[in-house]
């Protein structure tokens, strides 16, 4: 199978199986789950094919000549989210089996889930940045409708309103970037405007780059929109999985990845994505320290990982971005399935409720601490490599700010990734009742990602060659200058040095967390309500739709009423009017046909 | 196989099957329905893929060919593709016709002139004289006329049926003046000839084009001459509302670009027809609105239809612009699937009904689905919404119109688009009446359209939905078809 055929069953598969599984449950509602779970084996199976061919352009459409050609590119860019999304989605397919068991409409969910899959590999491979656009607004529809998914609890329903609402923030800006590039370039393709970047001129620039970001923004849950992204945590795990590190949030950093070209035209748009990505590693990091539900912990630890991502893009460390975009998918996977089987067993999220549970569940003990170990950055986890190689960039580039911000949000990482393991899986326990056992539907996956989380690294040899060959800034780096470089370079000092201290913290967490609980109470209040970011935000929203509901209640109820009477009164007279020239009288048809003719005569010979 | 050949077994199968399907139904009485429409129904198949052949030899551009040592045609892509539209609409019509028309008798004679009716298409596709144009013209009339007064028990069909002849006789008698002048004025009618002959002496040739312009015109249903049209189509039986709205008034436009392209690229007359062409979507569109009854209201909407298959040729004439030329031909090709799906899709209703008027079909959607998702499909097409076949090529018309760059272009673009809003105004209330809450008395007893039926509905909304979303293969050779163009032939 050629690259290019198996980059459209990539796409086509799971769009297919989405729109099949509704049909499919009207035959019999129990298959269904099987064969989303076989859609989903069926892509990552074809996914294989694509790793022989990257750099192939793909085949392209002239869909609408002039305006839009469409087509898939498959370079190392952009089969990298690909491939995740199809492999973790599969996983996560597999696991819904388990999980999802029992539950009620069943049919949306798993085709909502295909479609996510599939609108997350055609955002990437799509050459075209209306082709991007449509997938990314599709994903968008999807977050919202699975994040919502228990809609009969109000919680959700507004989780999903909210993740709606805040990512269309970002994507006004990503259109109008688009929308802007097309006015001055007149295309739509990707890699002819990225190579004309350079003649556009500095305000129009500045919109571009801005409009990307704040797609990237609103999409990744970086700082100042990070906030829907715990709230989605109302979804199904499978669906928290999913968003973290398979689909959705992924999208941001790959747009701002594919636009750096562009990016490095306006520099300033590079700091400013830096400290983005290194204020929004903090925030996250420092939020995940003070929460006690297991899964916004997680939450909060992605829109930190992700910080990370966007500060790289805008160190020029693109590569190591996705490199730990690729590392972060699995151990954030991981840790979300993990979390997803405590929550289905003891059915609480609160972890001072837990405890203990390592007797009662040891598969999901060991594979946690393990992506917990990956997620602090533990040498020889695929974590280490990829946040280290972030670190070191930040270093060689000298950008000293978003070093320290970075290295701190690493320590609090260090530490809350401790405390949050031992709370629920050590110590004493803390739950009641007896908690379900753990199906091998739901174990096995975690088990995969946890061997996972110790060889993918290995892959950086083939990868950076991929990158090198398709002429991409990367280091290449064979796994022994890997090693050799990462355990001298300075930035293994530094992660080894932040490991140390979230050790440090995590021993004497009883004795800082009296100071902080006796001393700043203020701290804990304004850091348990997300620092204030939500309730600006809701009184803001409630601001704006109280004045938009005043003004449309004029414009619809006076203005557009008013034209509608006028134009449809208008409209139904001349078509009367006109039903009157219709006489059925064959001697009135016989001199308009003579009219005809002699108006004719009249305007030629004139 | 040479293209003579090809094309003497496409039209002696529709000859021969004609006169097969004939005899076999006077022989079977008993069964004479079956037999003269699966006779019917063989013969166009093998016209369809004897034809289909005939493609690849058109590729390189047009050939001279001789049909059974008299008929001296010009073979091309334009004239192909307008053919196999033909061909491929009345395969699919007279797959439906097989139950449609089962209350009927008479069926001997209905597909027999169903076939005769494909035959004077294949010859205005292909005939390159004017005489020959002007024959299969007056073919076409009379085997439609008996088609459109088929119920020759009613009167209203008989009426209708009168108003057509009347109407397409006059147009007749005004070409046939304009041959007579421009015979008198060139010695030839061979439209090779003409286009050099006309570019090369001063000799006027306005009024033979002004009699053309009408007399066509008429059989194209361009407002003002339009009226024959709403009676015709609303009365015949629906089947063949399918066909005169899918391709026999396109044929008049066809043969009407054919004159245009050969003489009437030298005087105004591009301007002139996009000025009718508004005029045309404008009045149908408005006509369409306040309609009751299902079949005039898709009649009065074709009135539409041929505005925008007008404006396209108008500017392609006018401009010099190949999307408009091409839009135009392309639009021929995707109205004869989604106005005969429309038109097929009433028939269905009308069938299990009985009755014509909108009001009476409130909720059959709910007990004919597929009936009432492929006219939702058909009605969106002919709207132009994406992603159906009437976007793609009302979106070349309208390219077409800013491509020229003129006021008059960009005019013409910008009322071509309002009008595709304004038949919303009627495309829509249809459909929420097939969906309606609270179905109308009877509605609740009929059951879904015969399975031929059905199918014939499919295979169209099938044709509408891939034309929409890769019109590629089709639309490229519209374009190509005109570039293969050499001096109007």
């Amino acid at each position: 199978m050629s690259g290019e055929l198996a980059g459209w069953l990539m796409l086509l598969l799971p769009y297919a199986g989405a729109a099949l599984v509704p049909l499919l449950n009207f035959l019999s509602s129990r298959v269904v789950p099987y064969f989303a779970v076989l859609v989903g084996l069926a892509s990552s199976v074809v996914a294989f094919f694509i790793l022989g061919a990257p750099n192939t352009a793909g085949v392209s459409l002239n869909w609408l000549p002039g305006v839009l050609k469409t087509g898939l590119s498959l370079d190392v860019l952009s089969v990298v989210p690909a491939l995740i999304a199809t492999w973790i989605g599969f996983l996560v397919l597999i696991y819904s089996l388990g999980y999802m068991k029992g539950e009620e409409n069943l049919s949306r969910y798993f085709s909502l889930t295909l479609l996510f899959i599939g609108s997350m590999v055609g955002m990437s491979m799509a050459d075209n940045f209306l082709a991007l656009f449509f997938f990314w607004e599709v994903m968008g529809v999807c977050s919202y409708a699975l994040i919502g998914f228990f809609y009969k609890d109000p919680k959700a329903a507004a989780a999903g309103v909210k993740a709606f609402l805040t990512t269309k923030i970002g994507d006004v800006g990503l259109i109008t970037a688009i929308l802007v590039l097309y006015a001055n370039t007149g295309t739509f393709a990707i890699g002819q405007n990225l190579e004309m970047a350079a003649s556009l001129g500095a305000p129009i620039l500045g919109i571009v780059s801005f409009g990307f970001i704040m797609g990237a923004v609103g999409k990744s849950a970086q700082l100042p929109l990070h906030v829907w992204l715990p709230d989605a945590m109302e979804a199904p795990t499978t669906i928290s999985a999913l968003i973290h590190a398979a689909t959705m949030v992924n999208a941001g950093v790959y747009l701002l990845a594919r636009v750096y070209p562009l990016l490095t035209q306006a520099p300033w748009s590079l700091m400013l994505v830096q400290w983005i990505g290194a204020l929004t590693a903090l925030l996250g990091s420092l939020l995940a320290t003070f929460n006690f539900d297991l899964k916004r912990i997680l939450a909060y630890s992605t829109i930190s990982q992700l910080g990370y991502m966007v500060m790289a893009v805008g160190l020029g460390a693109v590569f190591a971005s996705q490199f730990h975009l690729f590392s972060h998918a699995i151990f954030k996977a991981l840790l979300f399935l993990g979390a997803g089987a405590v929550v289905h067993a003891i059915g609480t999220r609160d972890i001072r409720r837990m405890g203990g549970l390592k007797k009662v569940m040891p598969v999901v003990g060991v594979t946690f601490f393990v992506g917990a170990l990956a997620l602090m950055g533990f040498p020889m986890l695929n974590g280490f490599f990829s946040k280290d190689l972030i670190l070191e960039s930040a270093l060689v580039d000298a950008a000293w700010g978003p070093l320290i911000v970075a290295g701190l949000a690493a320590l609090l990482t260090a530490f809350y990734a401790l405390r949050t393991t031992a709370a629920v899986f050590w110590g004493k326990a803390r739950y009641k009742g007896h908690p379900h056992r753990t199906p091998w539907v739901m174990s096995s996956p975690l088990v995969l990602l946890a061997l996972a989380t110790f060889v993918s690294w290995l892959l950086i040899g083939p990868i950076t060659a991929a990158w090198n060959a398709a002429n991409l800034a990367a280091p290449e780096l064979t796994i022994p200058e890997l090693l050799l470089e990462t355990f001298t370079a300075p930035a293994f000092f530094i992660t080894l040095g932040v490991i140390f201290g979230g050790l440090l913290l995590f021993v004497y967490r009883k004795p800082i967390g009296k100071t902080v609980r006796e001393r700043m109470p203020r701290l804990l209040r304004a850091t348990s309500a997300g620092l204030g970011f939500d309730a600006v935000y809701g009184g803001f929203s409630r601001l704006v739709y109280a004045a938009s509901g005043f003004v449309l209640g004029i414009w619809d109820e006076k203005v557009m009423e008013g034209i509608n009477r006028v134009t449809g009164w208008c409209s139904l007279r001349l078509s009367e009017g006109s039903r009157a020239l219709q006489t059925g009288d064959i001697h009135w048809n016989l001199l308009y046909i003579v009219l005809t003719l002699i108006i004719l005569l009249g305007i030629v010979l004139w | 196989m040479n293209a003579t050949t090809l094309l003497q077994t496409s039209i002696g199968f529709l000859v021969l099957g004609a006169i097969a399907s004939y005899l076999g139904g006077a022989l079977f009485r008993e069964r004479e329905r079956l037999v003269s429409s699966v006779v019917a129904f063989l013969a166009l198949l093998g016209s369809v893929v004897s034809l289909a052949f005939l493609f690849p030899l058109l590729q390189q551009g047009s050939q001279s060919v001789v049909l059974f040592g008299f008929l001296q045609w010009q073979v091309d892509l334009l004239g192909w593709i307008v053919s196999m539209v033909g061909l491929v609409l009345g395969l699919v019509v007279t797959l439906y016709s097989i139950d449609y028309m089962k209350d009927d008798n008479g069926h001997r004679a209905f597909f027999p002139l169903l076939l005769l009716v494909l035959v004077a298409v294949i010859g205005l596709g292909f005939a390159f004289d004017l005489f020959n144009i002007y024959l299969f013209f007056e073919l076409l009339a009379l085997a439609s006329f008996a088609l459109v007064a088929f119920h020759k028990n009613h009167w209203e069909p008989v009426e209708a049926g009168i108003k057509f002849l009347v109407a397409s006789a006059t147009g007749s008698a005004l070409v046939l003046l304009g041959v007579a002048l421009v015979y008198m004025n060139f010695g030839t009618l061979n439209l090779f000839d003409l286009f050099n002959l006309t570019r090369q002496t001063s000799i006027s040739i306005w009024l033979p084009i002004t009699c053309f312009v009408v007399g066509f015109g008429i059989k194209a249903a361009i407002f003002p001459l339009h009226t024959w049209l709403p009676d015709a189509h609303s009365e015949a039986p629906s089947g063949i509302s399918a066909m005169l709205s899918g391709i026999i008034i396109e044929a008049g436009l066809f043969a009407l670009l054919r004159v245009m392209l050969a003489m009437g690229t030298s005087l105004p007359w591009g301007q002139i027809l996009i000025w009718f062409s508004l005029l045309t979507m404008t009045a149908g569109n408005l006509m369409a609105l306040t309609q009751k009854q299902i079949k005039r209201m898709l009649a009065y909407s074709s009135v539409a239809q041929m505005g925008y298959i007008l404006l396209g040729i108008g500017v392609g004439i006018a401009y010099a612009v190949p999307a408009g030329t091409a839009g135009g031909l392309f639009h021929i090709t995707t109205h004869a699937a989604m106005k005969g799906l429309a038109f097929l899709c009433a028939g269905a209703l009308i069938l299990r009904l009985g009755s014509k008027n909108l009001d009476d079909m409130r909720g059959a959607g709910w007990r004919m689905p597929v009936t009432a998702i492929t006219f939702t499909i058909a009605v969106l097409s002919l709207a132009g919404v994406p992603p159906f076949a009437g976007f793609m090529s009302k979106l070349l018309i309208y390219q077409s119109g800013i491509q020229s760059a003129t006021t008059l272009g960009w005019v013409a673009s910008f009322v071509a688009i309002f009008n595709s809003v304004l038949s919303l105004g009627y495309y829509l209330p249809a459909v929420g009446i097939l969906y309606a809450k609270n179905p109308a008395p009877g509605v609740s007893t009929i059951k879904e359209a015969p399975w031929t039926m059905v199918l014939a509905l499919l295979v169209l909304a099938l044709i509408v939905l891939y034309l929409g979303i890769s019109p590629d293969p089709v639309r490229s050779w519209a374009f190509q078809s005109f570039t293969l163009l050499q001096g109007g032939f």
